[in-house]
């Protein structure tokens, strides 16, 4: 049985729900929307294969091999919808609609990656787990070792993303500060638990993911400071502005 | 229309998968296959990217719902079909 798949699906199909109510509370239901979620999962799966294939500049990796890479597939989102907006000259920031429907979807599809994919790095720890030698690609599963169970903590993280910005999305009053901050927090985790991941190291002792997401982690935090500045946030914090 | 376009070409995208599926079962295998694995790759494309995309710029109500719904369709499946999550290191395990 495809379990990758069907819970890839699944969590499109429970982030196309979560969108929906979002869209609906927000009065933001319209044909805007629905340009920005086509330019959203089409840039996102255009940057999943580009990803997937800047890890081997094979052009057969380029649209053979299935999407790939979750980091690539955010940043084309990302790049999706500017550009749809773009086109049909929306201003309006849209990323506010998408974090919840992102945090709790993620969550989900990443089940499929716990179960079929090798789990993470060798571990001493009690909770690291092991997973089947029929996995692909996986030499410690074959040698029976324990590994870091990093999608789990994975879906940890976005379980708590989607209650905190469930518990955030009335307070922050600035559009799209919700999308900035839930990104920027997944960019830092997902910088940590590369650590845990069985991704191959690049240099310096870093994944290619952890070399990506350095810029990025970069512009998010001049960003986010530029937004504790004026004050985006202080709803959050109960953090009172001098005047 | 959004959801026409997306049940449209989830039908084309069937067709042309068994298309490929039987090509590969067939006496000439996976030598046979590949040419059209990517014939069909380049055809979904169009199918989905280039006439979604043409159908937005024209710019009529039920063409721009459809053109949509083939584009979201194109990607919703291509998503669907992910590949691996994580590459391997397999220095770690001492392989």
């Amino acid at each position: 049985m495809p379990l990758h798949e069907i819970f890839v699906a699944l969590g499109v199909a429970v982030a196309s729900v979560v969108f929906f109510r979002e869209a609906r509370s927000r009065g933001a239901l319209n044909e805007q929307s629905l340009v920005a979620v086509t330019g959203a999962l089409v840039g996102g799966a255009i940057g999943m294969r580009l990803a997937g294939w800047l890890e081997t500049l094979d052009l057969q990796h380029l649209w053979l091999y299935g999407s790939r890479s979750v980091l690539g597939g955010l940043a084309g989102a990302y790049i999706g919808v500017l550009v749809a907006k773009r086109i049909i000259g929306y201003k309006e920031r849209t990323g506010d609609l998408f974090a919840p429907a992102v945090a709790l979807g993620m969550a989900v599809g990443r089940i499929g990656c716990h179960l079929t994919e090798a789990p993470g790095r060798p571990t001493d720890l009690p909770w690291g787990i092991h997973a089947p030698a029929s996995t692909p690609e996986c030499p410690g599963c074959l040698a029976g070792q324990a590994m870091h169970p990093s999608f789990l903590y994975e879906i940890a993280f976005h379980l708590a993303a989607f209650a905190a910005l469930m518990w955030a999305r009335k307070r922050l009053t600035q559009p799209g500060e919700l999308f900035t901050l839930y990104v920027a927090a997944y960019a830092g985790f997902r910088f940590l638990v590369e650590f845990t991941r069985a991704n191959d190291i690049l240099w310096l002792e870093l994944t290619g993911p952890q070399w990506f997401l350095l810029p990025g982690m970069l512009l998010l935090g001049l960003r986010l400071a530029y937004g504790w500045r004026r004050g985006y946030y202080d709803a959050l914090f109960k953090r009172e502005v001098m005047t | 229309m959004a959801f026409a376009g997306i049940a449209i070409y989830s039908v084309v995208n069937s067709v042309l998968g068994f298309i490929v599926f039987f090509a590969a079962l067939g006496p000439a295998g996976s030598e046979q296959a590949m040419p059209m694995l990517i014939a069909g790759t380049v055809t979904l494309v169009v199918v989905g990217l280039v006439a979604g995309i043409g159908l937005v710029l024209i710019r009529k109500p039920w063409t721009r719902g459809l053109g949509m719904g083939l584009m979201m369709g194109w990607a919703l499946w291509s998503i669907f079909t992910a590949g691996l999550c994580t590459g391997l290191n397999p220095a770690l395990y001492g392989a």
